[in-house]
């Protein structure tokens, strides 16, 4: 049998996500958080008078917030060294080719080129803190879709983005919603009309090049009434030996008899702090599908929040994180239930090793007006050795006699007797590690779109390599 | 004591805008005159507690300045039960005035402890406040039941803690039916190999009754093993909170956990909240928690109906049921009976 070497998390490579480009910007901020940099961020995207305001507000509130207390370490992110805005030398495109080589082979490694001619319905790759290429089949266009970026929405669909800017995670909410308030920058716009039916997913990839770096991108989904979409997002950064933030903003809009289905692979490198917000409201009938896969970052912060306002909406959360040394991934859902008859079914998985923590957080609330609402929230986590931690963390609130709900979670390990059921079948300890654990996130994996699927198997396989010894 | 202070704290805090990392309130009476409990046990088991040092100096109960309000005001009973002994003690707290009295146990190797608590009691807008630190010798058996029938115009505060040593067994049984405001606050280290800590606490509640439960099983001892079980009903605006954590540390190999807390919502206007949380630093256990809450079972209110049982009559039966196999183990049939009317009285 082939001996293996054991591998360390924190020097690994992890392939293509780990190859960085030469820095290189045609505008960059300086490091900090002042009046003047966000000013200047206003000027050189050419944005309404109102959203300086916004911005300036925005700003006003972060100095004034603290962080709140019950978050993990994340003492070494210093905002004083972060550069909160950096554009690509390239602006927006919406062929490949126009794309500079170095940024397009960044994507084509990440293999957003090739998914597109084959399984996407329109393409969004933001670089650094501005999209640089976007496209859309031009049937949907004809059916009156909209996918852009936000800032190109902003100019050319501004009352609708007006509309809806920041209603659901309102700077006030916490101190980095309100960072993201003053410093956002690119991000996708979706809007859905009446009754259309996408078939084929959107996907938009975002890429942080720059070292010290914050990505802030902002999407804005909106699906009307009876209309369905599919929308997939990926991250991904190189590592340095520097901090760099993500602090973006995902806003859902899911009208009446809509359907969303959010799908998520977030692999950032291990420098990254992660605290991203994302929340979905929900109409009569409507349904939000979360499909949240965590796997890099050194601290995440990330719990996708889903309120079902209208009578019969629906949610379904299915998401898995992988902790892994020096990881602290701080997951999980939120699910306020307002509306009668509104269901949800959470289904969350977490796995972490070498001295990785994974904690689940979440909320499960049922409003006074949430009669005959139903709920189920599962919890699995796998410890992979005791070096590790792995922490459930559920608040449940019921504020009405007439629901139903149910939840439950377990902590564990692999099963001896279960490995050494496979060794008997001639298969290697590691490998029998690897198939429990793919096993084990199989009912996520199944949930993802193929390449993200594979992904997600690949990044599997690539912790757990030597883990044993 | 006027302050606002918080309450039963949670050992991992969640999002701040739910407010349910804490309770925060008031010691009701904490300076008024207050009446002291009688103990029954045989001679020589009671002395007085002379040490006043707490058993674990970081234990902060239900909010150390109450605990150490408590420990500076109220009454202080050592209970001594020897190696090999075997000891019935019954404790009647009958809360005409404040009630302030703490309790050590002392339980020795081998030794058997059976503990009844029965408050009652019609004082009004004042504390019955409890401290009890149980110190449980290697496998030793010790079964604690407390029966809670004060009046609803008190205010019930308790603070327990308990050490395991190996092999040492405890149950504890709870039954809270009484109190305008009940804060319980339960810490146990199951520090010894072996050990095993099984507590089952059922709760009713009517009007504007609240029960803000905290309990907290530390893992240290290899194959150590907990259970919780809470199991209630609330009707009118009737509040429950319940912070329930277990915590498996280092070390704690082959240990097993679980908690469940179930809740029968009886009224739109009630309020339920769960917090079971499970914290984990060590791969080779296994804990599970669960929460459910709803309604009556409409099948089992729909056949006793059709067996001629009016709707009310049939609601009876349910929730009676639910609690009645906790209130039969008190095994005293003069207690039982008196919590049963008490359930009685209140469905």
């Amino acid at each position: 049998m082939e001996e293996r070497k054991k591998t360390q998390v924190a020097d690994m490579d992890r392939g293509v996500y780990d190859i960085r480009n030469e820095f290189d910007y045609s505008y960059i901020a300086d490091t900090g958080l002042t009046e003047e940099i966000i000013r200047e961020i206003w000027a050189n995207k050419n944005e309404p008078e109102w959203m300086l305001e916004f911005r300036l507000k925005s700003l006003d509130i972060y100095n004034k917030m603290d962080i709140p207390t019950w978050i993990p370490d994340i003492s070494g992110l210093d905002m004083s060294n972060i550069v909160t805005y950096v554009k690509p030398k390239v602006d927006m495109k919406e062929s490949w080719d126009e794309v500079p080589e170095d940024i397009k082979s960044t994507f084509d490694r990440l293999g957003i080129p090739e998914a597109e001619k084959t399984s996407l319905a329109g393409v969004g790759a933001q670089y650094d803190s501005e999209v640089v290429y976007h496209s859309i089949q031009e049937d949907l266009v004809k059916q009156g879709v909209i996918y852009t970026d936000i800032e190109t929405a902003l100019h050319e669909h501004e009352e609708i983005v007006k509309k809806y800017w920041m209603t659901l995670i309102p700077p006030t909410d916490h101190k980095w919603a309100a960072l993201h308030g003053a410093v956002w920058s690119g991000g996708s716009f979706v809007y859905v009309p009446a009754g259309v039916q996408v078939d084929i997913p959107l996907q938009s990839y975002f890429r942080l090049n720059a070292p010290g770096a914050g990505q802030f991108e902002h999407t804005m989904i909106i699906v009307e009434e009876g209309a369905k979409v599919h929308f997939i997002e990926g991250c991904s950064a190189p590592k340095y030996d520097v901090s760099n933030l993500h602090a973006g903003a995902v806003e859902l809009f899911v009208k009446d008899n809509a359907s969303l289905r959010y799908s998520t692979i977030e692999n950032w490198s291990k420098n990254m702090y992660n605290l991203n917000t994302k929340r979905c409201i929900v109409g009569k009938g409507g349904t939000i599908e979360w499909v949240s896969g965590s796997f890099g970052s050194r601290v995440a912060c990330l719990y996708p929040m889903s309120i079902l306002n209208g009578e019969g909406a629906h949610c379904e959360f299915t998401g898995v994180t992988f902790a892994g040394e020096g990881q602290f991934l701080d997951t999980g859902c939120k699910v306020v239930h307002n509306a009668p008859h509104t269901t949800s079914n959470v289904n969350s998985k977490s796995i972490s090793k070498s001295g990785g923590a994974a904690i689940y957080r979440g909320l499960l609330k049922m409003g006074p007006n949430a009669e005959h609402a139903k709920a189920t929230v599962s919890c699995e986590s796998l410890m992979l050795d005791a070096e590790s931690q792995s922490d459930t963390i559920p608040a449940i609130i019921i504020e009405n006699d007439n629901v139903d709900i149910g939840h439950e979670a377990k902590i564990g390990r692999i099963s001896d007797e279960a490995i050494f059921y496979l060794m008997t079948r001639g298969i290697s300890e590691e490998e029998a590690r690897a198939m429990l654990v793919r096993g084990f996130v199989e009912p996520i994996s199944k949930e993802l779109p193929l390449e993200y699927a594979v992904e997600m198997n690949n990044l599997i396989n690539l912790e757990l390599e030597g883990s044993i010894g | 004591m006027s302050e606002n202070l918080l309450f039963n704290v949670l050992p991992r805090p969640t999002f701040r805008w739910l407010r349910v990392n804490h309770t925060q309130g008031q010691v009701l009476g904490a300076t008024d005159e207050r009446a002291n409990v009688v103990i029954n046990a045989n001679a020589g088991v009671v002395t007085p507690l002379i040490n006043t040092e707490l058993v674990k100096a970081t234990f902060p109960g239900v909010n150390p300045t109450a605990l150490q309000n408590l420990i500076s005001t109220g009454e202080a009973h050592l209970i001594t039960v020897p190696a090999n002994g075997k000891e019935v003690v019954i404790i009647e707290v009958n809360a005409a005035k404040r009630i302030a009295s703490r309790f050590q146990f002392h339980v020795g190797d081998r030794a058997e402890l059976e503990v009844l608590i029965l408050m009652t009691g019609d004082a009004k807008d004042t504390s019955v406040e409890t401290f009890t630190e149980f110190i449980i010798g290697e496998e030793a058996n010790v079964v604690v039941k407390k029966v809670n029938l004060i009046s609803e115009e008190l205010q019930q505060i308790e603070h327990r803690y308990t050490k395991l040593a190996d092999r040492a067994n405890v149950e504890f049984i709870n039954i809270e039916i009484g109190g305008k405001e009940n804060i319980l606050h339960f810490e146990q280290d199951l520090a010894g190999e072996e050990c095993e800590l099984i507590h089952d606490l059922a709760y009713l509640g009517d009007k504007e009754q609240k029960f803000d439960i905290f309990m907290l099983m530390s893992h240290g001892g290899k194959k150590s093993k907990s259970d919780i079980h809470t199991l209630g009903a609330l009707s009118d605006v009737s509040k429950k909170s319940f912070r329930g954590t277990l915590d498996f540390l280092h070390g704690a190999t082959g240990s097993e956990g679980a908690e469940e807390d179930t809740c029968l919502l009886l009224d739109p206007t009630v309020k339920s909240v769960s917090l079971p949380l499970l914290l984990c630093k060590e791969d080779n256990v296994v804990g599970n928690h669960a929460a459910s809450a709803g309604q009556l079972d409409k099948t089992k209110l729909f056949y006793l109906m059709s067996r001629g049982f009016s709707e009310a009559e049939a609601k009876h039966i349910i929730v009676e049921s639910m609690i009645r196999p906790i209130i039969d183990r008190i095994g005293n049939e003069d207690i039982e009976e008196a919590a049963l009317t008490a359930v009685r009285n209140k469905i």
